[in-house]
């Protein structure tokens, strides 16, 4: 790689890449590659699927190039591709989680009416991330990757945050209707 | 799914910018099948562009006789058109126009936007390279090659090739 190209911005290498320069292009992921993979990694928590969708952010950067407009900042778009590729890979796995299911089942079908009611009043009484992230999963159907990155934490995180709400949402709801 | 606000979208960019990296490695093989992807292999690619270019060639001589040869024996053909519109020399440079335009327009079906980039990359050399075989290859079935009508043939080529790359990855680019 030459000490030339290695000196210039991303921004600058973004704009030789658009021009065909393929050495600007490996200089920018030598340069950004950790980060998107660490972060990648900080939110989907599996290594290898990490590796892969490193790739894929690349790749849909490579596509997308000469989209790219060389006179605004570079390291937002590339967060930008790095999101949607994070979302993509969410919405494909669309993981479920058969406990949380039953649970929404439970709290859905025999509490029905009183939820509907009641059902800011209840969901006021949790803490404001559990109720963002019960709201998400059960309002927006979103999955527990998906959610995660919304609340940028891990998606094991996402799943407690979420059976700790409807635990607590399910016992909110039995002392009223006891 | 979408930001809320700013706020949510700044907390997240900056958590990104400022990642931590010292831990994190990222091994080689990522860079390089990236690479392989994103920049395929130029002879591969003209290996599936020629057979690509010999099939299509081939059939194309059905609508458009190329230097007389007619191996599907048709009554009609585009060569007798162009002869009509525009005369001898004016056809021989359509021919080549038509015969390559169409291997390069019908790669769209086959190859990847990357490899038509690689194409991209190299079109004068894949159009000249892939015009002198199929001269060759004529020569070879019988065809009479004279060298005006040749220059004019090739000439088309080149053009009906580079048009047609760029033209390709253009509209391939639009829809990817």
């Amino acid at each position: 790689m030459s000490k030339d190209l290695e000196a210039k911005s991303d921004e600058e290498l973004m704009e030789n890449y658009q021009m065909g320069n393929v050495a600007a292009f490996d200089i920018l992921f030598h340069r950004h590659s950790a980060r998107v993979q660490g972060f990648l990694s900080q939110r989907m928590g599996k290594k290898k699927d990490s590796h892969d969708l490193l790739q894929e952010v690349f790749f849909k950067l490579h596509r997308s190039k000469h989209q790219y407009n060389s006179t605004l900042p570079f390291a937002p778009w590339l967060f930008s591709i790095t999101r949607s590729v994070l979302l993509d890979y969410a919405k494909k796995k669309n993981l479920e989680d058969p406990i949380d299911a039953k649970d929404l089942d439970q709290v859905s079908s025999e509490k029905h009416e009183p939820i509907e009611n009641d059902l800011s009043e209840v969901l006021a009484a949790l803490p404001q991330t559990q109720r963002q992230a019960v709201q998400l999963r059960v309002y927006d159907d979103e999955t527990f990757e998906e959610i995660a990155a919304r609340l940028a934490t891990s998606p094991d995180n996402a799943r407690q945050l979420v059976s700790r709400g409807l635990k607590k949402l399910r016992e909110i709801l039995g002392r009223k209707e006891g | 799914m979408a930001f809320n606000n700013k706020e949510e979208w700044l907390k997240e960019f900056t958590e990104f910018s400022k990642f931590d990296t010292t831990d994190v490695k990222v091994p080689a093989m990522a860079f390089e099948n990236l690479k392989k992807r994103l920049f395929p292999n130029p002879w591969t690619v003209f290996g599936k562009i020629a057979v690509i270019h010999a099939v299509l060639g081939f059939l194309s001589l059905a609508v458009c006789n190329q230097f007389g040869l007619n191996p599907f024996q048709t009554d009609q053909s585009l060569t007798n058109w162009f002869m009509k519109v525009a005369g001898h020399n004016f056809c021989m440079l359509l021919c080549g126009t038509f015969f390559m335009a169409t291997t390069f327009v019908f790669a769209n079906l086959f190859l990847s936007l990357e490899e038509l980039e690689s194409i991209k990359r190299y079109e004068w050399l894949q159009t000249g390279i892939m015009g002198l075989v199929s001269l060759a290859a004529f020569y070879y079935f019988g065809a009479e090659l004279v060298g005006t009508f040749v220059a004019l043939w090739i000439l088309g080529a080149l053009i009906g090739g580079l048009l047609s790359v760029e033209g390709s990855y253009r509209l391939r680019r639009s829809f990817t």
